[in-house]
Order: structure tokens, then C-alpha cells, then sequence
């Protein structure tokens, strides 16, 4: 987010927060979800982590995120 | 009878989220059960109102909003927020009897709506999503034949029934009426200006400012109130006098 000479900050994209929200998957981040795919944020990113995901602990919540992303990603195609 | 729904406009949402908040004493019986019918469209508005309800059911008058409720096309749609709140949120006995009674004269007459779900979906009909939402569907809303999976609190915590103030609106007792008496003045004074100038001009800290402003009254008492309003009427009349 900004590199100084003495000071780099670091803050979420859209595409980690679209990774969160698919993850949570409750009607209320739907609008949110929508927003930030309007918002152009890189969904290959989102793709490829959620499919990382798979490999992790979570890995049921991962299946229900990547099932919802290609609903909705249906919409916008 | 047909009844038609009057869905409110997306982009008033966020204004209508902020003045539940900040405003709760203005929404009458009629609002509330038009705002519930709006909430199966938008799922944070539907957290917004349990939330407004869980703290706030004791200002309605429980037949009043029965008829209100009965006059939209879903009368039911309430019936799940109020489930959650009886059977989450944490009361002592005395509250949550008194929160079961005006229940159910709020709920009488209102039955179970055909099944289908809460909450509108925009998404393919069958989708995978869709069927979730049907097979784990919570008991709240299943008990009001609805389908939907999501508690209706913010960040899913219930939180506190709070005490109604010992009457219902109708006969609410001395202290609450005092209180309402108070804000009612006070509040006209307190919204035209910042929270910083109005911590500078009356010495009260930004929180108990914010509870008055915002009609929290069961968390101020009558004497912060009495003070408040003195600090106020005094900061008035030296300026006056400048």
C-alpha cells in the first residue's frame, strides 16, 4: 500500500477480502461480493487461493467457497 | 385480499441502517413492520431490526404492531428475529417472560408462511447454494416455514435481551417516562452538534453523549440525565449573556 524509506504498509486487497467473504459464504457478504467483482478485483487470485485452500484444514469450507464463487462468477460471465 | 408489498429503494438502506441506530425511539409499529418485510430483501437490515428489536421490543405496543404486521404481505417475516431473540439472547427470567408474553400478543393470529426461503436470492433457482440454505436451514426459521441459514445478529453474537422498562408503552412506568420526558427535550439540543463540542461545552464524556443522543435510556439514568440537561441550559445561557 506504501513503500517509504523507513516505513512499508501492508493492507488487504480486494481479492483477499473476497477470498474472506466467499469463505464466511452468509447472504449478507452476497451484495459485498457482487461490489468488489464490479469493482474489477482479480479473480484468478481469488480462484487459485481457494483451490490452495483445499489442500488446508478448512477444506469443506473451501469446497463450499469455490462452489460459490462459480455461481456467481456465472453471473457476471 | 391482495396486499401489495412496498419495497424500499436500495440506495436508502444505509440511511435507513443509521437511523434505526441513532434514532431507535422514532420507529413506530407501522415502520418496524414495513422494515421487516424489506428485510428478507436485505439481510443486513434484517440484522439491523433483531438487534433494534432485542433492545427495543418494549416500546411497542405488541397489539398495535399485531395489527400493523397483519396489514403487510408477510406478516411472518417476523416471527424468526423474534424466535432467535427468545431463545438466544441471554435475559434474566423476569425479562424473558416478559419478552414471551408481548411475543406472542405480537405473533397472534400470524401463522406459518408456505414454505420457501427468507431471504430473496438473486442466484440460479437449485443452485448448490440454494439447496444449503434448505438443508441447513436453522430451527427459527424452519418453525416459521422459511429456509434460511444465517442468525440475524451481527457476527452471528446474540448478545443481552435488555429489561423492558417495567411496563409496556402504554403504562410505562415512572422513571422510563421521565427519562422519555428528558430526552425528548435534551435531544433537539444534541443533534445539531458534533460529539466533540458537545463534550467540550457540558464536560460529559463522548459514550454517555453518544447514549443520549442515540435514546439508549435503560443504560442512562435519570440523574445523568437531570445533570445533562442543567449543563446544557447553563452553557445556554452564558452564551446568551456573551
Amino acid at each position: 500500500m506504501f513503500s517509504g524509506k523507513n516505513l512499508k504498509v501492508t493492507a488487504l486487497g480486494p481479492e483477499d477480502l473476497l477470498i474472506m467473504k466467499f469463505m464466511a459464504g452468509r447472504k449478507k457478504d452476497m451484495s459485498h461480493i457482487r461490489f468488489l467483482i464490479k469493482k474489477k478485483a482479480d479473480l484468478k487470485i481469488v480462484d487459485k487461493r481457494l483451490d490452495e485452500l483445499l489442500q488446508g484444514p478448512f477444506k469443506e469450507e473451501a469446497q463450499k467457497a469455490l462452489e460459490l464463487f462459480d455461481e456467481v462468477t456465472e453471473e457476471f460471465e | 385480499m391482495r396486499l401489495n408489498l412496498k419495497l424500499l429503494p436500495q440506495d436508502t438502506l444505509h440511511g435507513l441502517y443509521q437511523s434505526i441506530a441513532r434514532f431507535p425511539l422514532t420507529v413506530s409499529e407501522k415502520n418496524l413492520a414495513l422494515y421487516t418485510q424489506n428485510a428478507r430483501n436485505d439481510p443486513r437490515l434484517a440484522e439491523v431490526l433483531t438487534e433494534h428489536i432485542r433492545d427495543f421490543w418494549w416500546k411497542y405496543d405488541p397489539q398495535v404492531l399485531n395489527q400493523k404486521l397483519k396489514s403487510q404481505p408477510w406478516p411472518e417475516a417476523i416471527r424468526p428475529m423474534l424466535i432467535q431473540i427468545f431463545e438466544l439472547c441471554e435475559s434474566d427470567l423476569h425479562t424473558r417472560k416478559k419478552f414471551g408474553l408481548w411475543m406472542s400478543k405480537a405473533l397472534s393470529g400470524i401463522g406459518k408462511a408456505p414454505a420457501q426461503l427468507y431471504f430473496f436470492s438473486t442466484g440460479r433457482p437449485r443452485s448448490k447454494s440454494q439447496d444449503r440454505e434448505v438443508a441447513e436451514s436453522l430451527p427459527s426459521f424452519s418453525k416459521s416455514g422459511y429456509f434460511a441459514r444465517d442468525l440475524l445478529f451481527n457476527k452471528g453474537n446474540p448478545g443481552t435481551l435488555k429489561a423492558s422498562a417495567k411496563g409496556m408503552n402504554t403504562i410505562i412506568d415512572s422513571e422510563a417516562g421521565i427519562k422519555l420526558q428528558l430526552l425528548a427535550t435534551l435531544r433537539p439540543q444534541l443533534l445539531g452538534k458534533t460529539l466533540l463540542a458537545l463534550t467540550h461545552e457540558t464536560g460529559f464524556d463522548r459514550t454517555t453523549l453518544s447514549k443520549v443522543r442515540s435514546g439508549k435510556v435503560e443504560r442512562i439514568s435519570v440523574k445523568l440525565l437531570a445533570r445533562l440537561s442543567d449543563r446544557l441550559a447553563f452553557s445556554g445561557l452564558t452564551k446568551e449573556r456573551l
